[in-house]
């Protein structure tokens, strides 16, 4: 091993899908990353992955969880991948479901990154990670509160570029289209094709490529950018086949 | 619809809302809320028997169904013609400083509350066909030192879009988006205006848009003193 100190990582809901083959990625090159999960048993603790357990959607809990993060090392990259969706008629949902849900996806994510940034918890050079969807560009009918959430970081995201970078830390925004994740699996449409989904790991390598490059928005795969560029130019076009392909399809409410 | 119609307005106590709850209570049945009443709305129930006020916290999201639906029960309203969720809230500043407190805050009063309401409000507005405007913002699309409050705004418009085609042919969905207006929010959020206020539309005039647009068939339009001067007021007739 060398004798430089490796870099650390904070990776929310590496237990499964994506944010485990970004885990996963770190890892295979010499970072030690840190995993929050609500459901830390699935976590295997090796040398380089450390796991603490956190509902994320529990703000007293994420106040803890930050007060412990704040008595550790700095971080070099702070991924925010962590979210549930809740797909469905709008209405039929129990509105219990959105409070959580936008505790994790949007209270969260934008409170963990400002009290460690202000803790100076954030390394000089380091990155800072949103997750958004593709369904910012192409709208979302049957997931109206998860397309907001996700309109909801991104804007964030982007608003905080400039006053991160003069701390000296870089944010970037990752749009992901369909991955082959359980979050897919369970939301879509029954007999949707999983076949043209991205395998996570695929996405895990191009989303890190891009960070360190110091991309701002990230678009992973040559569909998320095709379908991006058509939802910028055509907001009605994609409103309208995303209610065709997904909402009049879907046969139940999943949350 | 010709007729008095029911028309719930939330942040009614003041600036653009107060405006809208002036004019559309000479004609329609109106119900304000906000965090607690103002004088100047005071003086104008005093004058009009079907204007009323509720008080709704919106930075408490998880409390609002059950005080609006005892208190529309209570009113007798089983039906809303029109929703204009208006209420909103912001905090000028360093994201980097920003404290945990405010980012919580404008994410509840200004997306959750909203999230909420509309959850609350389908059924009454799906009895008239009615419609459910949101007041957005032209921060929309990203502001610095306004980061929390972009995001809050940009969740509303995501929100509304998906909404708009879930709710087809039943309750339309329309977002309007304010530009700058000469009211107490900036003062509110942290911010001292100079000269530069004077070029604000006044909340009288995004008001007016706003009826109008209420009156008309489109989803989401910005309304800035260069829309009223361009004579967005001058289109539509209003709502009768
Ligand atoms: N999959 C897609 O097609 C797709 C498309 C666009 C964007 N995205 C975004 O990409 C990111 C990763 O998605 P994914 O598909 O990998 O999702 P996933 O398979 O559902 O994994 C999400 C992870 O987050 C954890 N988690 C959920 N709720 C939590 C909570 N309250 N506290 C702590 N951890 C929690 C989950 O743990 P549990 O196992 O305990 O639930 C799981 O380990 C998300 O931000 C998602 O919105 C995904
Ligand atoms: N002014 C602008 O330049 C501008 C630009 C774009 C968009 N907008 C949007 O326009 C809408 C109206 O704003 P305004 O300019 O008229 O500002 P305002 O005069 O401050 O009015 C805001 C209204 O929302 C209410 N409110 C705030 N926090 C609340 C809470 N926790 N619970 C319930 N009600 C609450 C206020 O009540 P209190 O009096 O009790 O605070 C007031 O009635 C807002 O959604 C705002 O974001 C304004």
């Amino acid at each position: 091993m060398s004798a430089r100190p490796s870099k650390r990582a904070l990776v929310t809901g590496g237990a499964m899908g994506l944010g485990k083959a970004l885990s996963a990625n770190l890892a295979a090159q010499g970072w030690q990353v840190t995993i929050i999960d609500r459901d830390a048993t699935k976590i295997v603790e090796k040398d380089q992955l450390h796991s603490i357990k956190c509902d994320l959607s529990d703000p007293v809990a994420v106040d803890r969880l930050i007060e412990e993060l704040i008595n550790q090392d700095p971080f070099d990259s702070v991924i925010h991948n962590a979210a549930v969706s809740a797909t469905g008629r709008f209405e039929t949902i129990p509105v219990q479901k959105y409070h959580q849900l936008m505790q994790l996806n949007v209270t969260t994510p934008m409170i963990i990154s400002s009290r460690l940034a202000a803790a100076g918890r954030l390394n000089r050079g380091a990155h800072l990670v949103f997750l958004s969807s593709l369904s910012h560009f192409t709208g979302y009918p049957g997931a109206a509160v998860y397309s907001a959430s996700k309109d909801a970081i991104a804007v964030y995201a982007k608003s905080i570029r400039k006053p991160f970078a003069k701390i000296g830390v870089t944010v970037s925004c990752v749009f992901p289209g369909p991955m082959k994740t359980q979050q897919a699996e369970r939301h879509s449409p029954t007999n949707a094709d999983a076949e043209k989904r991205m395998q996570p790991e695929t996405a895990a390598a191009l989303i890190l490529k891009s960070v360190f490059a110091n991309r701002k928005t990230i678009l992973p795969g040559a569909n998320a950018k095709a379908f991006a560029a058509l939802g910028k130019v055509m907001p009605i076009v994609t409103d309208f086949a995303m209610r065709k392909i997904i909402y009049e399809k879907l046969d139940k409410d999943v949350y | 619809m010709a007729g008095p119609r029911n028309i719930l307005i939330t942040g009614g106590t003041s600036g653009i809302g107060l405006a809208l709850v002036d004019r559309l209570s000479k004609r329609h049945r109106v119900l304000v809320t906000g965090r607690k009443i103002s004088p100047a709305l005071e003086a104008m129930i005093v004058q009009r028997p079907d204007l009323d006020f509720l008080a709704l916290d919106q930075s408490q999201p998880e409390k609002i169904t059950k005080t609006l639906t005892s208190y529309l029960e209570k009113k007798k309203w089983d039906q809303i013609h029109n929703a204009v969720l208006n209420a909103g809230t912001g905090f000028v500043g360093d994201p980097v400083h920003e404290t945990s407190d405010k980012i919580a805050q404008t994410i509840a009063v200004n997306l959750m509350a909203n999230i909420e309401l509309s959850h609350c409000l389908f059924p009454y507005l799906q009895k008239t066909k009615g419609k459910l405007t949101f007041v957005g913002s032209t921060a929309r699309k990203g502001a610095k030192n306004f980061s929390s409050y972009a995001a809050s705004k940009a969740g509303l418009h995501g929100f509304a879009r998906a909404l708009k085609e879930e709710w087809r042919n039943k309750v339309a969905v329309q977002i309007l988006h304010p530009g700058p207006t000469k009211t107490d929010m900036h003062e509110k959020a942290g911010l001292k205006l100079g000269m530069i206020r004077h070029l604000f539309a006044s909340p009288e005039a995004v008001a007016h848009m706003i009826e109008n647009s209420m009156g008309r068939n489109r989803f989401s339009t910005k309304m800035t003193s260069f829309q009223y001067w361009g004579g967005n007021h001058l289109l539509g007739r209003g709502l009768r």
